[in-house]
């Protein structure tokens, strides 16, 4: 099996992956684009506040607020804010909740399918 | 932005009822400036689409009453209907722009970033007079109840229907159960301080939300979805063991969360519970 060459130019190739170009036709070289990594320390020192600021836990008369102003009250970016919030949403609870889940819904469907039809025999035990 | 003064007569009226005769139970039209006293910048039709006036709010595709009384929870959640009423959402956007001359933006039906939609759909259908939002969290219309939304957002200048005051929520059913025993039937079901999502009170004829936990309410609605593989990824990934990891990998809870993420649309909304438990979500028409 051959592997294409990234440095061979044919036709319109655009700039090689050594001077920055994708190896094929694409724009002109530009700065080396890296991955956005949160640092887990700085999720950490303020992933309670991005919580408790958006939407994630709703209060009454008080709309949570978008990572944008968010990130102006702490200080932060608004892609750091984005980047701790959706992280945050999903770090809340363990796993173990999520098998709470299943038990709660199977519980309360069975029970409101037994109350509905009045057949005491569809609740589970 | 000046008002077109070429605009048909006729149109709001003309789209409505394509909007009904394509399947949509409901459609009204809210005024996009009205989104601005409640919605974050990003997050409002104008962020969406420049310049845009109205918001047609389609809903519909609501559960069947048989799927209601259903002993199994996992039917309503493998037989959700929301991508009906996009559907109904598509087809508007293409006319008002094909018929109309003017943009139209489907609002798309997932997430802008995290949990965070591009727009609050509830807010749309709210602001179009469409329903009230009941106290455990969706929007309720009067006569049918719980249902799926979907919006346009365009430049067109339709007549706007204002926000209705005929709540839903709380239903008689629950203003007596209240007196009786000071809870309702969602907060009863899940309840806050006991593990569930909801926390509120009846104030006369009006249901106060207190408190709402949704990142308990995640791990619900999206039991087997995104959240989930994520969870069962991370255990997988963090367990020694070969054999232990079989058991996450091919384990029943991580096979169906990828039959869910694969079916896609029609698996996002997992739990019903709060609405299974809601006398005014499930429309007012008796079933035998």
């Amino acid at each position: 099996m051959s592997c294409a060459n990234p440095e061979a130019r044919h036709g319109r190739a655009g700039a090689r992956p050594s001077d920055g170009g994708l190896g094929a036709i694409s724009g002109p070289p530009g700065r080396a684009m890296t991955f956005f990594r949160l640092d887990p320390e700085v999720y950490a020192r303020h992933k309670d506040d991005v919580l408790k600021l958006s939407n994630s836990f709703q209060r009454i008369d008080q709309r949570g607020l978008s990572d944008r102003e968010i990130a102006e009250r702490l200080g932060l970016d608004e892609r750091t804010v984005t980047e701790i919030r959706v992280i945050a949403e999903r770090d809340c609870y363990p796993l173990d909740e999520w098998q709470r889940a299943i038990d709660f819904k199977r519980k309360a469907c069975s029970d409101w399918a037994a109350a509905a039809l009045k057949r005491p025999d569809l609740r589970e035990p | 932005m000046s008002m077109p003064t070429d605009f048909p007569a006729d149109a709001t009226t003309r789209f409505k009822a394509l909007a009904l005769k394509s399947g949509a139970t409901l459609v009204g039209v809210a005024d996009a400036a009205a989104f601005d006293a409640h919605a974050p910048a990003k997050h409002r039709p104008v962020d969406l689409l420049p310049g845009a006036r109205t918001v047609v709010v389609v809903g519909g595709a609501q559960p069947r009453a048989g799927d209601w009384v259903a002993s199994s929870p996992w039917l309503l959640s493998t037989m959700g209907t929301t991508e009906r009423i996009q559907g109904v959402g598509r087809r508007l956007a293409q006319a008002i722009e094909s018929e109309l001359g003017y943009y139209a933006l489907f609002v798309p039906p997932g997430t802008a970033a995290g949990e965070a939609p591009f727009m609050s759909l509830m807010l749309a259908a709210e602001l179009a007079g469409l329903g009230t939002r009941s106290l455990a969290g969706p929007i309720l219309n009067r006569e049918h109840g719980f249902m799926y939304w979907s919006a346009v957002v365009t430049t067109a200048p339709f007549d706007v229907d204002g926000p209705t005051t005929d709540a839903a929520c709380p239903a008689p059913a629950c203003r007596d159960m209240w007196e009786r025993e000071h809870t309702t039937p969602c907060l009863r079901v899940c309840p806050l301080d006991a593990g569930g999502c909801l926390a509120g009170r009846l104030e006369g004829d009006r249901a106060v939300r207190t408190a709402y936990d949704a990142g308990r309410c995640h791990t619900r609605v999206h039991t087997h979805w995104v959240g989930g593989f994520q969870k069962v990824l991370e255990e997988t990934l963090n367990e020694p063991d070969r054999a232990r990891r079989k058991m996450l990998v091919y384990g029943d809870f991580m096979t169906r969360t990828l039959w869910s993420i694969t079916y896609s649309s029609t698996n996002i909304a997992q739990c019903f519970e709060c609405m299974r438990a809601c006398p005014a979500a499930h429309g007012l028409k008796e079933m035998r």
